[in-house]
């Protein structure tokens, strides 16, 4: 059976793989072989004779070359590749290559290329992904695993206190003095409060297991976010004699977890309703900015004091004298940050408290 | 006469997102971007500086953080005059790591001259390492920043202090 005669290299093959080839001369210099991509050009001072000395203008390969003799001046027919190297050619641009010595045809090789990753780079580092994966699977399990111990605490701490607070309320009656009438009073604020720090520490817990969870796929609509929380609180902010103002958009989408966004809106807002004069306005509003959206909650209140801004949104922040803010504020931290996004303060122009959440917006995903 | 220029190699090595590339770009181009790019393989930047009055060419290698997913590759330190460590205050396992390092490379590479980056300064509120601790090793005779590169705080110092060391090195 006649066998066919192997084929000629195209003379263009080599720049279609983006390849630039170079062979060494016996006095160590090089010479271009076949065509070059574009991006060779500029990279070395180019001789007049043709010839080439990359380890002269290039540091990377000053120190490769050396390296690159063995195998050229040995018997193997391995070879050995540089990794990836980040470099100015002469022409002051940088480029990213990768450079391979080899030996062929008698020859020694240096071919040069863009970086293109093998396969058992992409095997290593999707199997570390992997593992790190599972890792705060495990990590996220044993959270939530303490969350529901918490919550048998919470619950047994909580169970009294309600019956405390019932107490309080019967005791409140005309029969005691106005002094006794006081001290219920103070008793009652402090079992409110009570109440809303146990709400918050279950927060900060199912926040923190929250934030280990994968981004959601689906966005957010952030202008229904501030609608929602708006409703949700209407009634209390009524009861405070408080007015909420909504600006939105009609949908307004964002990276965020609906139901998070929601708890971290109606956070903020119940936080406006409790700082705000009676007869103030509460203002809600989400705008686009570049690739962001930014949500902000003001009031008319007495601001964060300076000195308390610093570590406004810290978990182990001390009481200030807007300490009634508890977690909240780190949980919304949390949440933000877990999205991509942040959450910041700033005095808002004629007084009282402004806080922003910039959210990034969605990037199209491909069809 | 003209002086001849020493070109000295001198490699920036740690764990990553400890601010190596944030160290360089505001060393050599005295700037600084809050993005994070992971650095793949290995980028050489280089700057003119003067040492005891001698022009050296610093020619900077700013390699990969050393990680399960890119572990450190020999080929790129080799023929370094000097090292410059760096740790990320915020995070004090990175400084158990680099230290980690540090014998690592004396033993793949002798004994070469070492300076340690205690980066991220400015992040004071999230600070996550001992003075006390940077003052035993300053006592074991390290050469010791807290850097920022954020705000430039300690840089020049830190790659002054490796240029000194790696041209002394280089002398023998």
């Amino acid at each position: 059976m006649p066998v066919a005669e192997p084929l000629p290299v195209p003379a263009g093959l080599l720049p279609a793989l983006d390849l630039a080839a170079l062979v060494r001369q016996p006095d160590g210099r090089f010479r271009i072989a076949g065509p070059v991509p574009g991006w060779f050009e500029g990279l070395f001072t180019p001789k007049v004779d043709g010839h080439i000395s990359p380890d002269e203008t290039s540091d990377f390969l000053s120190v490769f070359l050396p390296l690159a003799v063995a195998v050229w001046d040995g018997d193997q027919t391995e070879r050995l590749m540089s990794g990836p190297f980040t470099e100015a050619g002469v022409d002051g641009a940088e480029r990213t290559l990768e450079a391979t010595a080899v030996r062929a045809g008698g020859e020694a090789w240096l071919l040069l290329s863009p970086p293109v990753m093998t396969f058992g780079t992409a095997q290593r580092l999707l199997q570390t992904a992997r593992d790190e994966a599972l890792d705060v699977e495990r990590t996220r399990r044993r959270h939530a695993e303490r969350e529901i111990l918490l919550h048998c605490i919470v619950h047994d701490l909580g169970n009294p206190l309600a019956g405390l607070r019932g107490s309080l309320h019967l005791l409140d009656g005309d029969s005691l003095s106005e002094d006794d009438r006081e001290l219920v009073e103070i008793a009652r604020r402090q079992a409110d409060r009570m109440r809303m720090l146990i709400r918050d520490v279950l927060g900060v817990f199912r926040q923190e297991v929250d934030a280990m969870m994968p981004a959601a796929p689906v966005p957010a609509d952030a202008a229904e976010a501030l609608r929602q929380s708006a409703g949700i609180l209407g009634p209390r902010a009524r009861l405070a004699g408080v007015a909420v103002e909504v600006t939105a958009p009609e949908t307004l989408s964002v990276v965020a977890e609906e139901r998070r966004l929601e708890r971290v809106v109606t956070n903020l807002l119940e936080n406006a309703i409790r700082h705000s004069p009676e007869g103030g306005t509460v203002r809600l509003g989400a705008r686009a900015e570049g690739r962001e959206v930014v949500l902000t909650v003001e009031d008319e209140g007495p601001g964060v004091p300076s000195e308390a801004r610093g570590d406004l949104f810290q978990r182990l922040r001390p009481s200030g004298s807007r300490g009634q803010f508890g977690l909240g504020l780190y949980v919304c931290r949390l949440a933000a940050e877990s999205w991509g996004g942040g959450i910041a303060y700033e005095d808002r122009e004629g007084g009282g408290a402004r806080f922003l959440l910039r959210l990034k917006t969605p990037r199209a995903r491909l069809s | 006469m003209s002086q001849t220029t020493i070109r000295l190699k001198v490699c920036l090595v740690g764990v990553p997102a400890v601010g190596k590339t944030s160290l360089v770009r505001r060393y050599v181009e005295g700037t600084f971007s809050e993005d994070y790019l992971t650095t793949i393989g290995v980028r050489i930047s280089r700057k003119r500086v003067e040492v005891g009055g001698e022009p050296v060419g610093l020619v900077v290698w700013d390699i990969n953080g050393d990680d399960a997913f890119a572990p450190l590759q020999s080929t790129y330190l080799r023929g370094a005059a000097g090292f410059l460590l760096v740790a990320d205050g915020t995070r004090s396992v990175t400084l158990d790591r680099v230290l980690a390092l540090r014998e690592e490379l004396a033993e793949a590479f002798g004994p070469t001259p070492c300076v340690l980056a205690v980066n991220k300064d400015d992040l004071e509120d999230e600070w996550d390492v001992d003075d006390e601790r940077l003052d035993a090793l300053r006592a074991d005779g390290w050469e010791l920043w807290r850097t920022s590169a954020r705000d430039g705080t300690a840089v020049e110092e830190a790659f002054d202090a490796l240029a000194r060391l790696a041209v002394a090195h280089a002398r023998g």
